[in-house]
């Protein structure tokens, strides 16, 4: 057979390969383009720049150092350290408090429901930088604060809330006020999913726990809490993976200080990043959180699904 | 202007202070179209380059929507008068760090601007890539003796003088004069002492009043006075040392460490903001401030008499005051006659006949003797009189992250949390590694 | 940050309100949660599961808890607007009142008298419409191809797609951005747009949707001769609205509500967004709280106008986000 031939014949199953998957192809092209190039190309970059230092006059680059140099930076612990702090207190507050709210929701009748539903929803179409302002003005503190003036109605304070950094109960009371605007804020997004999740626990549940004699408690500690720990895992990963990415609290509130004081992962990786231009450290500082975030991920995963097989 | 921009995105101490007098600075200054000056080396005498000039200003929006870019316009349209043939497009960029990051791409790529002003710490950073084309053919003996010397060596590098030394800003201390007389304590004279500054700062503290706040917060200096008062730099003569922990040091941050604990400043002064400690002056809550010539037409603006004394003086036994100066550089082109045009440009900027031509032209005192800024606004003469004792913060390429690491430490010794030394010693293992590179 | 609602920061957190592949047990999905018909199906599965009324004693228990936590998360929105109507020297006057005291517009008057509130607005507007547009469209073509088609490699995308949910937004920050200056794009709504034009969570959504639907319309559409798009956008789309309302309602919001990206991209006073510009205003040199409150209050009241309006679209979309297949 002839060149051209098997060229028409190559052709040919082309435009037959075409013309049967080719829709599907086109359909899905512009966001996995999108993925590529604004996602996983990044991706790769990023690890690139990671072993390298940045310059205007070209990069060079620099093995491990990146790396190395974070972990001797007492600035990059503290702010790991901060962020762990942070995450662990946020999240365990958020997932408690989303489960209790929906219990008590559920059993409400519909119009209830409904209103609390949306009132405890409210928070999460506002921007944080929103809510952190009249969070700093809240804390600030001078006597018109008015956290501080909430305290000196008990003889207690001024507390200086964001502008002290002094060690308390495990941190410091910096970081202990943005733990505390953030623990104030309703998790609305759990309180949503654990209602939904609470719809499908069947009724006749409870019913029995009653007969056998089951308190309000008894029936939230042996029924609820055991049928919601899918969605417990669920909540609890988004919730962390939110919290070691905080950033807007910080940057409003306290602008990582005073000294390193509220400094977290995110917040350095920007001020590395974008005030001082040092793209290689960065995106170390990036990667470190990356791998704690997939191990905590993990880690959460194993603990909450060895007991997820009922 | 992106004024605002500069404290969010702060790179180096010098930007939000020259920032601060252009901005904050004048009222729109008519533009006053060009009247030669009859002894003014007109421009035109040594030129003759017909053409075009690109001006790159920091911050600049076009159609004079600024006070500030209200001064470059007219500034251009004077300029032109009395050059024909020259044609000077102006573009703005963004004062903040991208606007930046532009810049400094299309200088290392050499099809940046012919001119461009910028402060004085952003360019020993051009003169390590080698993009700048230095003043000194074109400085002449007359500028030489009209320059403050001390002002010339703030923009040297490696012994050349890399751009046209426009203004300073220098840190002074303004007083309220009401919370003075109210207290019945007479103001001091330019010579206090820190001794002084210390009795009157406990002296002011009432319910209500503290007697001194300052701005400790980055890309600024101005607590960085009460150390370069007693003596103590950030770095050696030669930028090869970090030296702010000596015993000048310790015993200037102790200062402020005494006037928290005693409660004379404000109970958030660590993270407080620069504006804070403004408007906490105009409000009556703090009897003493920091700040520079910037703040003089808000304080006016607000109708608060204010005094402006230098820092007070401490273990260097004279007045000493920080400061950053706004410069105009010229990058290196292939056309000599446009670059030799751009420099004679830079020179009228910078000159006491371009503030003749335009009116409140300077927001900050003059690096020329011939420039009186005073003469316009008086309350600017004790920032002028500083001048000769201005230190500039070092000239080294890493500056910004240097202030990065300056100011959370010194927070953390004022709030207690540090001692003085142990404070500033932490600021030297940061800084220490960088200096070595 | 208010970490606590991810699904409203910003448009790669929404994403984190869709399931990570790897978190959940694989479950069956609910197909018929988001068919038009069945959009209020939990209230009535709910209330008719519910059919014994709760003890009196035990609701007034649950309000005796849920009325002050809801007062104590309303709260700052409460202060919010009372520092937005209390004159500057008002705000400082000890002991604060919880009322506003001499309540006043000013404040509103100078914010957009010193700042350019209404640009930011504007700014605000066009990312956030342009971004919905875009998840709208390409989510929905991406969901349908999932949905509908067979094409070789197909899941292999899919998993693709859907693995990019584990990688933190962060990591990809330094690189997006020397990407975005490299094309021109830096300082530009542009940039703001580009980066955030598609996402998992709609895909996912929307793939979810349309496998629920019956597909004889768009055979039948196929035999009258309809081509690939027009029955996409002709039937598909149409029969798509309760989907495709949730996952731009979530877009808009989540991409008006962004703060590093723009806060990143942006810097020209004029072109930045309302949180961006509004967290601008405690750093301009001249600070006053009621300023600050006031914009708080103009970033924050379209978008709980717009939830008021849309509730049922947000809580179901929360909600369907979570129970993936």
């Amino acid at each position: 057979m002839t060149a051209s031939a098997s060229v028409a014949r190559g052709a040919g199953r082309v435009r037959r390969f075409w013309s049967r998957y080719g829709a599907g192809y086109l359909f899905v092209a512009p966001s996995l383009l999108f993925f590529l190039v604004f996602i996983f190309f990044p991706l790769g970059w990023s690890f690139v720049l990671s072993f390298q230092e940045f310059g205007f006059r070209g990069s060079t680059w620099v093995g491990l150092d990146n790396y190395l140099g974070l972990l001797r930076d007492p600035i990059f612990r503290q702010a790991a350290l901060n962020t762990v702090i942070y995450s662990v207190f946020t999240v365990a507050v958020w997932v408690l408090v989303a489960m209790v709210l929906a219990t008590l929701i559920h059993p409400l009748p519909p119009r209830l429901r409904t209103f609390f539903r949306a009132a405890y929803y409210l928070p999460a179409v506002t921007s944080a930088v929103f809510i952190a302002l009249v969070w700093k003005w809240i804390l600030n503190a001078n006597p018109w604060g008015l956290a501080n003036h909430v305290l000196s109605l008990f003889g207690a304070g001024p507390v200086g809330f964001i502008s002290d950094p002094s060690s308390f109960a495990g941190a410091n009371v910096a970081l202990w006020s943005v733990i505390l605007s953030s623990v104030l804020t309703i998790p609305a997004v759990g309180v949503v999913l654990y209602s939904a999740a609470l719809a499908g626990i069947p009724q006749e549940l409870y019913e029995a726990a009653e007969t056998e004699g089951a308190g309000a408690l008894a029936k939230f500690r042996h029924i609820t809490v055991p049928l919601l720990k899918p969605i417990t895992l669920y909540v609890a990963i988004i919730y962390t993976i939110a919290a070691f990415e905080v950033f807007e609290r910080v940057y409003v509130m306290t602008g990582g200080g005073p000294g390193y004081a509220t400094n977290t992962i995110v917040y350095l990786i920007w001020r590395t990043g974008f005030r001082f231009g040092d793209y290689g450290v960065a995106s170390a500082q990036a990667f470190l959180l990356f791998a704690v975030i997939a191990t905590v991920s993990v880690l959460q995963f194993r603990a909450l699904r060895s007991e997820v097989e009922y | 202007m992106s004024r605002g921009r500069s404290a969010i995105t702060p790179m180096i101490v010098t930007l939000a202070l020259v920032l601060a007098a252009c901005t904050t600075g004048q009222t729109p200054g008519g533009s006053a179209p060009a009247g030669q000056t009859p002894g003014g080396s007109g421009p035109a005498a040594s030129g003759g380059y017909q053409g075009t000039i690109d001006w790159w200003q920091l911050g600049y929006a076009p159609g004079g929507e600024t006070a500030a870019a209200k001064l470059v316009d007219a500034a251009v349209a004077a300029y032109e008068a009395k050059n024909p043939g020259v044609d000077i497009v102006v573009t703005g960029i963004p004062f903040d760090d991208q606007g930046l990051a532009r810049l400094d791409t299309a200088l290392a790529a050499g099809n940046g601007p012919d001119i461009f002003r910028i402060a004085s710490d952003r360019l020993p950073g051009y003169g390590a890539q080698g993009v700048l084309s230095p003043i000194d053919a074109y400085l002449t003996e007359e500028d030489k003796a009209d320059i403050l010397p001390n002002l010339l060596e703030g923009v040297e590098y490696e012994g050349r003088h890399l751009a046209w030394p426009q203004w300073v800003p220098p840190i002074g201390f303004y007083l309220n004069n009401a919370i003075f007389e109210d207290a019945g304590v007479a103001i001091p004279d330019a010579d206090w002492t820190v001794e002084d500054f210390q009795q009157l700062a406990q002296d002011l503290t009432t319910d209500g009043v503290y007697g001194f706040a300052t701005y400790m917060g980055p890309a600024s200096v101005n607590e960085l006075t009460l150390l370069y008062n007693q003596g103590a730099t950030v770095l050696n003569e030669d930028n090869t040392e970090y030296t702010l922990n000596s015993p000048e040091g310790v015993k200037g941050l102790q200062v402020l460490v005494d006037l928290f604990e005693a409660g004379a400043m404000p109970p958030d002064i660590t993270t407080i903001a620069l504006a804070d400690v403004e408007q906490g002056f105009i409000d009556g809550r703090f009897a003493m401030m920091t700040g520079g010539s910037g703040s003089i037409t808000n304080l006016k603006g607000n109708e608060i008499e204010f005094t402006v004394l230098p820092p007070p003086i401490g273990d260097a036994g004279e007045t000493v005051t920080v400061g950053g100066m706004g410069t105009y550089a010229v990058p290196q082109k292939d056309d000599p006659a446009r670059m030799a045009a751009a420099h004679r440009l830079g020179r009228y900027l910078t000159s006491a006949e371009v503030a003749e031509d335009v009116e409140g032209w300077y927001l900050a005192p003059g690096t020329r003797k011939s420039i009186k800024v005073s003469e316009t606004t008086p309350e600017m003469a004790p920032f002028e009189e500083m001048l000769a004792s201005v230190r500039f913060m070092p000239l080294i390429e890493d500056w910004a992250e240097v202030d990065s690491f300056i100011h959370p430490e010194i927070q953390l010794a004022v709030s207690g949390e540090k001692s003085a030394q142990e404070a500033l010693d932490a600021i030297g293992e940061q800084v220490t590694p960088l200096l070595g590179e | 940050m208010a970490r606590g609602r991810p699904a409203a920061m910003d448009p790669a957190a929404v994403d984190r309100t869709a399931v990570d592949p790897t978190a959940v047990e694989p479950r069956p999905a609910p197909p018929v949660s988001l068919i038009p018909e069945a959009v209020a199906a939990p209230t009535v599965a709910v209330g008719a599961l519910a059919g014994r009324r709760q003890p009196r004693r035990d609701r007034l228990a649950s309000l005796a808890v849920l009325v002050p936590v809801a007062i104590v998360g309303l709260f700052p929105f409460y202060w919010m607007v009372t520092q937005a109507l209390t004159p500057g020297a008002a705000a400082i006057r000890v002991p604060p009142s919880l009322v506003p005291v001499d309540a006043t517009l000013d404040n509103l008057a100078g914010l957009f008298a010193q700042a350019p509130v209404l640009l930011w607005a504007f700014n605000s507007l066009v990312v956030a419409t342009a971004i919905m547009v875009g998840h709208v469209i390409f989510d929905s073509m991406a969901g349908y191809a999932f949905a509908r088609k067979r094409f070789p490699g197909k899941a292999l995308f899919f998993t693709l797609i859907v693995s990019s949910l584990m990688i933190p937004v962060h990591v990809t920050l330094v690189p997006r951005f020397i990407l975005i200056t490299n094309l021109g794009l830096d300082d530009n709504l542009l940039g703001v747009i580009a980066p955030s034009i598609a996402d998992v969570f709609g895909i996912f959504l929307m793939r979810q949707f349309m496998q629920s639907l019956p597909s004889e319309l768009e055979e039948a559409a196929r035999v009258d001769g309809a081509n690939e798009w027009q029955v996409f956008w002709r039937i598909v789309m149409p029969l798509s609205r309760p989907a495709v309302a949730t996952v731009g309602i979530f877009s808009f919001v989540g991409a008006w509500n962004a703060f590093l990206w723009p806060l990143i991209v942006l810097s020209e006073r004029n072109l930045l967004t309302l949180p961006v510009g509004v967290a601008l205003l405690q750093q301009e040199f001249r600070s006053d709280i009621g300023l600050q409150m006031a914009g708080a209050v103009v970033g924050a009241v379209p978008m709980i106008l717009l939830f008021l309006l849309f509730q049922r679209h947000f809580l179901e979309g929360v909600r369907v986000g979570a129970l993936k297949g």
